[in-house]
């Protein structure tokens, strides 16, 4: 018989459940190299490796470094396949995939409704699937940390873990099932805040010293890093949105000038800093004058949408500035749009027929693309 | 529909010019690393850029998801669609890509 829904205790039980997960997870305990050693060492044996070799250090950078080093000595000493990272990389995380979540998986759907799995899996995933994880990710990826690999907190990752010990909490799951899962996840702070494995050779990196979230979970400040690990290394974020160091010394430690927030290329970056300084600071100058405005509702999101079309000065001279909001992230981003579309060769005065221009396409047919939903 | 500095635009057929494609990321975020990617039944076909907004991507969907790290999700049923970037004015007037 599967278990087709949760008593009332389990309902509740499941509202914190998640959190206090990501709780456990998020306590940055500055983990010891025997630490480290006793989370890979388990990895890798989970993964049905040899035990590795297995250096601690302070940050990404010297992870990077460190990566890069050893990349090289195998490449000049063994020749081997310079590959070799990304196969074991990929060896690794399919065993530990195939080990502990197919193997769990396949339990949970003979015991599990299947509706109440999905469910339990929703809930624990929207509230574990943060929004740290993939910036982090994405940026020290453009930091050239080419080493990087996406067990970064591994809270974030392992949100489908959380499931199983959550289904493991309510006896859905026995002790002698989730054996191998608990081991992992009492490991989980040995794996230090991500690592990098080779054959032979693992290096964690420690977790950060430091970091600072908004409201809403997105890493954020707008004064100092806003995460940071020993060594001096940081990030800087603000609302989530990453921005280089030049960057943010211009928008938040000095006062940029209009003209140079309207000069922004990045839409994300532009809205946050737009946000801090108003509307009418970024645009003020450039004499707005409102033509069109237009209020509805999105399909996809069931959020009101605001819309404006406004005549600006600009130093090439007149032209159209199209508002649009983005509900998803509930910013406004102005858009230049000339004053004759080059596609009708007609006087851009509705804001459709900006939102038109801006796809290369006519009114009508961006209307009817809309009206579909927006997010 | 749209999902933020990309469009989805219905067509009937896909141009014969555009061929099968694997991947199925169909915009990638130049400065945030963020993509938005089709996950589900789709099948991706491109041909070669045809402008700044018309990218020559286009996908036959039987049920698909479009998935971006910042937007939420769109489900979009069985339709043939073109993707289509957005563009805009740089404060001289040049004709430029919008960026995330």
């Amino acid at each position: 018989m599967k278990k087709e829904f949760l008593t009332q205790e389990e309902e509740v039980s499941l509202e914190g459940f998640a959190e206090s997960f990501e709780k456990r997870v998020l306590q940055l305990p500055q983990i010891t190299e025997k630490d480290a050693e006793k989370g890979m060492k388990f990895q890798y044996k989970l993964g049905e490796f040899d035990e590795p070799i297995v250096f601690l250090v302070d940050n990404p950078f010297e992870a990077q470094l460190m990566a890069n080093i050893i990349q090289e000595i195998l490449e000049v000493d063994a020749k081997l396949d310079a590959k070799l990272y990304d196969k074991l990389y990929d060896k690794l995380h399919a065993k530990l995939h195939n080990k502990l979540h197919n193997k769990l998986r396949d339990k949970l759907h003979g015991k599990l409704d299947a509706k109440l799995h999905d469910k339990l899996h929703a809930k624990l995933r929207d509230k574990l699937r943060d929004k740290l994880y993939d910036k982090l990710h994405d940026k020290l990826h453009d930091k050239k940390l080419e080493y990087f690999y996406a067990s970064y907190w591994n809270v974030f990752y392992s949100y489908w873990l959380c499931r199983f010990e959550y289904c493991h909490k309510i006896g859905v799951l026995d002790d002698e099932e989730t054996k191998e899962l608990r081991e992992y996840l009492n490991n989980l702070n040995n794996f230090g805040s991500y690592n990098l494995v080779f054959e032979g050779i693992a290096i964690v990196v420690q977790h950060p010293i430091f970091f600072n979230r908004d409201i809403e979970g997105n890493l954020h400040s707008t004064e100092t890093f806003a995460i940071q690990w020993k060594g001096d290394f940081g990030l800087n974020f603000v609302k989530g949105v990453y921005f280089e160091e030049d960057l943010f010394s211009v928008f938040f430690k000095k006062k940029a000038t209009p003209k140079e927030i309207m000069e922004m290329r990045n839409q994300d970056q532009k809205a946050v800093v737009i946000e801090k300084y108003g509307m009418d600071y970024v645009i003020g100058e450039m004499k707005p004058k409102l033509i069109d405005t237009f209020d509805g509702m999105s399909k996809v999101t069931g959020k009101k949408i605001h819309y404006e079309l406004l005549r600006v000065k600009t130093p090439a001279g007149e032209r159209n500035l199209f508002i649009a909001e983005d509900h998803s992230k509930h910013t406004r981003h102005p858009i230049l749009v000339p004053i004759v579309s080059d596609i009708d060769n007609k006087e851009i005065i509705r804001w459709s027929q900006a939102g038109a221009w801006t796809f290369e396409m006519e009114e009508q047919e961006y209307l009817e693309c809309i009206k579909e939903g927006e997010s | 529909m749209r999902q933020g500095d990309i469009l989805i635009r219905k067509i009937d057929k896909i141009p014969e010019s555009a061929k099968k494609s694997e991947n199925k990321t169909v915009a990638l975020g130049e400065a945030t690393g963020h993509h938005h990617t089709f996950n589900g039944q789709v099948q991706i076909f491109r041909e070669p850029k045809i402008s700044m907004c018309k990218t020559g991507q286009y996908a036959e969907i039987e049920n698909a998801v479009l998935e971006h790290q910042e937007h939420r999700h769109l489900e979009i049923k069985k339709q043939v669609v073109e993707i289509r970037n957005q563009r805009e004015l740089s404060l001289l007037s040049e004709v430029q890509k919008v960026m995330d």
